[in-house]
């Protein structure tokens, strides 16, 4: 599976809801553990950082 | 029941929407006429039994956005257990910044989670128009998150998996 953030031209007509469900430990774990290990980068974004890595 | 806070991300402009998000949110763009776009989010979570409280993540001109909602009492989110709150980017002792993106606002706003103790966080978009009582995802996402957690489970599929490959005749050489 692979996701494109708005695609000029999309290769499909499925299109992410971008609804999530986290359970709160697991959340609060993973933002902090990367905005520990980042030094300020210009975006810190759920797909690319949390749900990608 | 879980509890589950629900956090609407709301603080969205986009370009291509040229002069309707000139002085609002994606989230507060007029729809139908007398609707705006939150107006499912807010909707769908109100029709969601186990949304009691809902965080918005508001950053780009939200004044409109903040008229519109209110104290969230069209979706009956009033009372002592009940609640809407906005969550702007802040001013504090140790951190000071705009959201530099979804996980940075949810990043930020990590004390109002701790202040409601969640079991859950539902995350959505304030953005998309679409109607959907969540309370079948949440049971899917709870019952996925035990299969693939119990280990009597595991250890049957484990069981299973070496019984099939012991049974399986090889193929002659």
């Amino acid at each position: 599976m692979s996701y494109f953030e708005k695609p000029e031209h999309p290769r499909t007509n499925l299109a992410s809801m971008t609804v999530y469900v986290f359970k709160r430990d697991v959340l609060v774990e993973e933002l902090k553990r990367h905005a520990a290990g980042s030094d300020k980068p210009k975006s810190f974004q759920i797909y690319d950082e949390i749900l990608r890595a | 029941m879980r509890k589950t806070v629900a956090m609407v991300f709301a603080g969205g402009r986009a370009e291509e929407m040229s002069v309707l998000t000139m002085r609002r949110p994606k989230a507060a763009v007029i729809f139908g006429g007398a609707y705006r776009m939150i107006d499912f989010a807010l909707t769908n979570l109100a029709n969601t039994a186990a949304i009691e409280n809902v965080g918005i993540l508001t950053q780009y001109r939200p004044a409109s956005l903040v008229d519109h909602v209110g104290i969230g009492l069209p979706w009956d989110f009033v009372g002592t257990r009940r609640g809407v709150r906005f969550l702007p980017p802040y001013l504090g002792p140790e951190t000071s910044d705009w959201y530099r993106g979804t996980a940075d606002a949810l990043y930020q706003n990590i004390d109002f989670l701790d202040l409601h103790q969640p079991d859950d966080v539902l995350i959505v978009s304030g953005d998309h128009a679409y109607n959907m009582d969540y309370t079948a995802l949440l049971a899917f996402t709870r019952s996925t998150r035990q299969r693939s957690l119990s280990p009597s489970r595991r250890s049957r599929r484990i069981r299973r998996a070496s019984e099939s490959r012991s049974s399986t005749p090889k193929a002659a050489s």
